[in-house]
């Protein structure tokens, strides 16, 4: 029985899903901190939808890394992984997204809230709210980035192997 | 509890924040010649009042604002958000002025703080008809206390030492069930303040020990016992208690005179809610928003008085609370 297109299979999962349910977490709470501010002054929501919407990023990158992972192992396209150590490194390219993806999220919407605080009192500021809630999105696309070198590079760690 | 569950009231709350009176507009306030001029700026900041044959009736507004900002509050909050133990306060005020009102024949409904967890109409028929059982649990047993002191030895005092000490037990069993540190804090720091008033009353009445310490509850900031017998010996070694336990603002308020140490104690409280304001989300800046408006009331209430009895805004200023923005 092949189990390494099951353990690739389970990569693919955690990366989406980790980085999912991060992402709701955050925009649930951005969006209901935003929608406080919104009861009173509906004329802010444009300034608010920017900070509602940053944590939902995290969610997108583990959508398209899960993407990258299913056209390779033979879901979506390629060729479904001939051992085990292939599905582990499979599923350990999608960790970074996955564990990063669902932090960053949830850090962000911290930051979102305070930034939704920030344009209740102070509208003007609200790019200064935007500017904070992106530093925690570097991390985030970090993440993304080495989940995407991991996967591309899937092969030659498997050749190495 | 969780912080989550308040990121809209908190949210709503900040918006609501923007629109308190800060030190410029209590300036502007103690700048004006005439009530008009004080309530032009008082609209400018949301409050509502209406003409009426009598003149303005300022202590409509007033209560029409608080009775607003906790419909809001109240509507933002999850269903269960401690936020009602504020209201135990008003609850044990009605119960007070009713029994008052009971026992000396004076009308009590103007007397009324509203908003409430118990109807005072309900207050009063358990009261007058003598069927103390009847009320609400939260308030039978320190009314049928203070209702026993009031008909055996007819001592206000008294009473009014035993509801005191009955509301901060309940408010304190409620902080505890809430599971809230910044709750229950807020409740230690108002049972040690309440102690501390006792205490200095006390000294200047010379009240006995056991007298003293049978009116205080035991809270983490100051010790009870040290308090009741310090109070009983003189007021400079009650003082002196005071700063030992870190209260020397306190001490030096005191020295000057019993509303300058009310003044500290209000002031104080004010202290302790500031931090929520930089809270992100969570249940304080909720609580803290809601203790700041009723001391911001207050404020209003006395400046408007103030001008209608030509007090000059040198002696209103002194008078004063900080305010929470």
């Amino acid at each position: 029985m092949n189990y390494g297109i099951f353990i690739a299979f389970l990569g693919a999962a955690l990366a989406i899903g980790a980085s999912g349910v991060g992402s709701a977490r955050g925009v649930g709470l951005a969006s209901e901190a935003a929608a406080g501010v919104v009861a009173d002054d509906p004329k802010k929501f444009g300034r608010l939808l920017v900070l509602q919407l940053l944590p939902g990023t995290q969610g997108l990158y583990g959508f398209i890394i899960a993407i990258m992972v299913m056209s390779n192992i033979g879901i979506l396209g390629g060729t479904p992984p001939q051992n085990i150590a292939t599905g582990l490194t499979y599923f350990a390219a999608c960790l970074p997204i996955a564990v990063g993806g669902y932090f960053s999220a949830v850090s962000q919407a911290r930051v979102c809230v305070s930034g939704v605080n920030i344009i209740a009192k102070k509208p003007s500021e609200s790019a200064k709210a935007i500017v904070s809630a992106s530093l925690v999105e570097l991390y985030a696309l970090i993440s993304f980035i080495a989940s995407l070198l991991l996967v591309m590079n899937v092969n030659k760690v498997v050749g190495i192997l | 509890m969780k912080e989550a569950d308040y990121a809209y009231a908190s949210a709503y709350t900040r918006t609501l924040e923007n629109k308190m009176l800060k030190k410029s507009d209590i300036e502007a306030l103690l700048s004006v010649s005439s009530l008009e001029e004080a309530l032009r700026i008082l609209s400018d900041k949301g409050y509502e009042y209406s003409k009426t044959g009598q003149g303005i009736d300022t202590d409509t507004m007033l209560k029409e604002e608080l009775l607003y900002i906790w419909k809001e509050v109240k509507d933002a909050c999850p269903k269960d958000a401690p936020i009602y133990i504020l209201l135990y306060q008003n609850d044990f005020h009605n119960l007070k002025a009713i029994l008052k009102s009971v026992f000396s024949g004076v009308a009590y409904e103007s007397l009324m703080m509203e908003p409430y967890t118990i109807s005072p109409g309900e207050i009063y028929h358990a009261v007058s008809e003598g069927k103390i059982e009847n009320l609400p649990e939260i308030i039978r047993e320190p009314a049928a206390n203070a209702y026993d002191i009031l008909a055996r030895d007819n001592d206000g005092q008294l009473a009014e030492i035993v509801l005191d000490k009955a509301l901060f037990s309940l408010m304190y069993k409620a902080a505890v069930s809430s599971k809230n540190d910044f709750l229950m804090d807020w409740v230690d720091l108002n049972i040690a303040l309440m102690n501390m008033k006792v205490a200095l009353r006390g000294a200047y009445s010379g009240k006995s020990r056991e007298f003293l310490r049978d009116s205080m509850l035991q809270c983490k900031r100051i010790n009870a016992d040290e308090l009741a017998n310090a109070s009983a010996q003189d007021i400079s070694n009650l003082l002196e208690v005071f700063r030992q336990s870190g209260f020397e603002e306190a001490a030096d308020a005191a020295r000057q005179s019993i509303s300058a140490f009310e003044k500290w104690c209000d002031n104080e409280l004010i202290r302790f809610i500031q931090p929520a304001r930089y809270i992100t989300y969570g249940f304080e800046p909720v609580f803290g928003f809601l203790v700041g408006k009723q001391f911001e009331l207050k404020a209003v209430r006395m400046i408007l008085s103030g001008i209608r009895s030509k007090i000059p805004a040198e002696a209103l200023r002194e008078r004063l609370r900080d305010l929470y923005v």
